[in-house]
């Protein structure tokens, strides 16, 4: 019954996507009956723009989206042309958008189109489309002109050294600074049109010398596969190319920056732009990436090296202190020291809740403040930062709702969490989880959790990549630039291929994660 | 060809922490000769385990099979699944007695008094959860743990150095034959990870026994290195002990860490998951091949409740734990493994020579 009832709820208020009808109709040779059908279909929109022309006899209409054209460029240079080309000889109206294709030179880019599908898409993204009466063929103009983010610092990859330029929403600005950083004519640069309704570009960057085929087929097939309704965000398209949906940890990557883009191409991965997102996303991605940042790369080896490892000792303190200090303090108080533990005790013994609510109760405070830090106007923002200073610092604890250890022990797992900012939420999630188990199960519950998480981490599997790879299974010559790196001198000699990787597999995923393969 | 392929080196780590899971809740029984009993009857029962692997996989190829499952339903289905329910049984009193070797070890040395049936229950659902995400999962992770126990073995050698007397550490006369003959056979039964692997050489890229002999030496040489360590540095006292290596490692100091058994803990249950894991993986496919339109998800989740709940009424009871524990540490196990492999190599190939002997009329 409640299944019934579930099913009634979900015909009545979801929609399957699907694809709007009529749009595969051809356009009419007749200018009167194409504007017609346009105008039925959009419904008689108010920001579709028809203006209607005559031009040495001929009868065009230009259709525009208001905002979206360059109205500039349009006028003064597409319509002058217009009465050069076709005055003179008359020729057939049909014949005409070809002679504009060929001839027009002012629109730096033009598309014949055949059907609606074609019109409206065009004219959405910028187009500015001419329909000659007479003729079933339309012409596209390139005369975009539409408003869009500057580009400029990306806000959540930031750098002391390296570029400062970040993507911006225009998927064809984001192409060009891919383009301008890598001048080889072995990338390539694939358009595919993905949601249902929203139709936005979606660009396959790769390079064909690295690359695997196999593995760029494969994408692409998983990307024509997708069925949503809109396409807003590259996050969206995250969970349809992953293989496992309840992994914590993720075998693709995000970027907001072009360079960092250009690196992962050229070793073999694949990037996908998303028109009006920022970030692009890169696959295969390996957990050991999470610890390097471009920065790396521009500073010396050692000292590189020194701050890989202060990212690992970081990953491993912001997920395990907290269910470790519980467990130690709870269940093994023989491993503190001596004068450690008695002040712990001293100040535990005054507060009201266990050291396990203690615990979570101050992770739940600190992340209420944080979402509502990013949600704030700016104005109000440092209101936040107040707030947190006198409840968490101070109130909290004269009000013996927690111990000053445990303000200690936050203090320092919260900072290890913006180290690394790309594993934010699994390792906030982690941190609750071990919190749970050392206040229950002592160390023995955290190791089990350990064990969870690992075997987790060693599932993932993004088109036969392993995300441990490379330090299991082990290829100790790739091990130069995880854990350690290797200078440019040695690096740059030769260039790591993604998909040849230890334990890669390019048959396909391994038959354990799809769930029905061989047991 | 399956397209699972598990490289050589995290197969070999594999079962290297199978046969490394003993060695940490190791408790010597009898006069130790100072050791060198313990050091010689498992060096002497790895080799032979080593021996026994050869022989059964030259057999398997001499059969023309990948893997034993192969194996078994060449026969007809009737024998698959005698078989299939024997390696079963196997496998089901492997898991548990790991789970539960780990709950006693658990609530008797280090929480005393706490619950065995919470602590065996969380451990096998973990192992059942690395069950469900699949052998390339397990293995992948067992080439860090055993990296881990490497590493703790390195600290606590360092810890426990101060406390070394050569002298505690004597070589065996003839004296000691019998002590060394019993500890050979027990260290020999327990390890049915033969059987283990010839479950899953269609898995392993490149397999041969040259993958299970890496991760045996690998085991045998820790084993080696920890007796030896505990030998000279507890001396007499260790054979008073109960978990001697725990005991080491508790008196173990660095620097403001006054005792380093967390390292026992951490090692060892991490090492138990990869055992326990390894096995309830097995048991899934066997339930797989009984059952073939099962999905693997619904084999999983049965067969980790199924043990789950068989090691909460097992750990319930003292005796019932016992009576277990007794059964596994004989030779049934190794014996019964051992059967399954030679009647269904038997039964392949009296059935390649019928086959033959038709065809030559």
């Amino acid at each position: 019954m409640l299944f019934d009832k579930l099913k009634r709820e979900k015909r009545h208020t979801y929609e399957v996507p699907k694809r709007d009808p009529g749009l595969d109709q051809p356009l009419s040779p007749t200018l009167e009956d194409t504007l017609a059908r346009l105008a039925q279909l959009t419904g008689q929109t108010a920001d579709l723009q028809v203006n209607r022309l005559e031009v040495e006899g001929y009868k065009l209409a230009f259709v525009m989206f208001e905002g979206l054209v360059n109205y500039q460029t349009l006028i003064l240079g597409t319509a002058s042309d217009l009465h050069r080309l076709l005055a003179g000889q008359k020729i057939p109206s049909c014949l005409v958008p070809d002679r504009l294709c060929q001839e027009l030179f002012m629109a730096g880019d033009k598309k014949k189109l055949r059907s609606f599908e074609e019109l409206i898409q065009f004219i959405a993204s910028g187009f500015a489309v001419l329909l000659i009466d007479g003729s079933p063929e339309g012409v596209a103009l390139g005369v975009q002109g539409f408003s869009f983010r500057s580009i400029g610092e990306p806000a959540s990859e930031n750098n002391l050294r390296g570029s400062r330029e970040g993507f911006a929403e225009p998927i064809r600005i984001n192409m060009s600074m891919i383009r301008r950083r890598m001048k080889t004519p072995s990338l390539r640069m694939k358009l595919l049109k993905v949601g249902e309704k929203s139709r936005t570009d979606v660009c396959l960057i790769y390079r064909s010398d690295y690359a695997d085929p196999e593995m760029v087929r494969r994408v692409e097939q998983r990307l024509r596969e997708v069925r949503l309704d809109n396409l807003m965000d590259s996050g969206y398209l995250r969970p349809f190319l992953e293989s496992g949906p309840f992994s914590l940890f993720s075998g693709t990557g995000v970027t907001e920056r072009p360079d960092t883009l250009c690196a992962k191409v050229s070793e073999g991965r694949i990037a996908i732009l998303v028109d009006g997102s920022p970030y692009a996303i890169l696959l295969p991605c390996l957990f050991s990436e999470n610890f390097q940042s471009m920065d790396d790369y521009a500073e010396r080896p050692y000292y590189a090296v020194f701050i890989r490892l202060i990212k690992y000792l970081a990953f491993f303190l912001t997920i395990l202190l907290p269910g470790c200090y519980v467990a130690a303090v709870n269940f093994h108080p023989e491993l503190i020291p001596d004068q450690l533990l008695f002040r712990i005790a001293e100040a535990e013994q005054d507060m009201a809740f266990p050291l396990m609510f203690q615990a979570l109760l101050i992770h739940f405070i600190y992340e209420l403040m944080r979402e509502a830090g990013l949600r704030l106007p700016r104005p109000v923002g440092h209101a936040v930062s107040i707030i947190g200073a006198l409840v968490i610092g101070d109130a909290a604890v004269t009000a013996g709702l927690i111990s000053t250890p445990m303000v200690m022990v936050v203090a320092l797992t919260t900072i290890s969490s913006f180290v690394i900012p790309s594993l934010y939420e699994p390792v906030t999630l982690l941190r609750l989880l071990f919190i749970l188990l050392g206040g229950t199960l002592g160390l023995y519950g955290v190791v089990l959790g350990l064990a969870f998480v690992g075997v987790n981490l060693c599932s993932v599997t993004v088109l036969g990549v392993p995300a441990t790879s490379p330090e299991t299974p082990l290829s100790l010559y790739s091990l130069r630039d995880t854990l350690i790196r290797v200078g440019w001198r040695q690096l740059g000699q030769e260039q790591f291929i993604i998909s040849r990787t230890a334990g890669a597999d390019q048959n396909g995923e391994p038959a354990d994660q799809n769930g029905e393969g061989q047991p | 060809m399956t397209k699972n392929h598990i490289g050589a080196l995290p197969a070999s780590a594999l079962i290297f922490c199978c046969r490394i899971f003993y060695l940490l809740t190791y408790s010597p029984r009898g006069p130790e000769y100072g050791g060198s009993a313990s050091m010689t009857a498992f060096l002497a029962a790895g080799l032979v385990s080593i021996g026994l692997c050869a022989v059964f996989w030259g057999l398997l190829r001499r059969c023309g099979a990948s893997g034993l499952p192969e194996l078994f339903h060449r026969q007809g289905r009737v024998f698959a699944a005698f078989c299939e329910l024997a390696v079963l049984l196997v496998l089901t009193g492997s898991a548990l007695s790991t789970v539960m070797n780990a709950s006693g070890f658990l609530t008797s040395a280090v929480y005393p008094g706490a619950g065995a049936q919470i602590t065996a229950a969380a451990a096998m659902l973990v192992c059942a959860y690395g069950a469900y995400s699949g052998i390339e999962a397990v293995s992948r992770m067992a080439l860090p743990v055993a990296a881990v126990f490497v590493a703790g073995l390195a600290v606590a050698a360092a810890g426990i150095a101060r406390e070394i007397q050569p002298a505690y550490f004597t070589f065996a006369g003839a004296e000691a034959v019998p002590q060394v003959l019993e500890l050979f056979f027990q260290a020999l039964y327990h390890n049915t990870e033969v059987l283990l692997f010839l479950l899953l050489t269609d898995k392993v890229r490149g397999a041969g026994t040259a993958v299970y002999a890496r991760g045996v030496l690998g085991s045998m040489t820790f084993y080696q290195l920890s007796i030896l360590l505990v030998t000279v540095t507890l001396g007499p006292f260790a054979y008073v002990r109960s978990y001697p290596i725990y005991s080491m490692l508790a008196a173990a100091e660095l620097s403001v860490v006054t005792r380093l058994d967390i390292i026992n803990l951490l090692v060892w249950i991490l090492v138990a998951f990869v055992r326990g894991a390894a096995y309830l993986y097995c048991m899934v496919g066997c339930v797989r091949r009984l059952a073939p339109g099962l999905r693997r998800s619904h084999a999983a989740a049965g067969v980790g409740l199924g043990m789950t709940a068989l090691a909460w009424y097992l750990c319930g009871s003292l005796d019932r734990g016992l009576e277990l524990w007794e059964l596994w540490s004989g030779a049934a196990p190794f014996l019964l493994s051992a059967a399954i492999i030679l009647l269904s190599v038997l039964a392949a190939l009296a059935a390649g020579k019928k086959v033959k002997s038709c065809e030559n009329g």
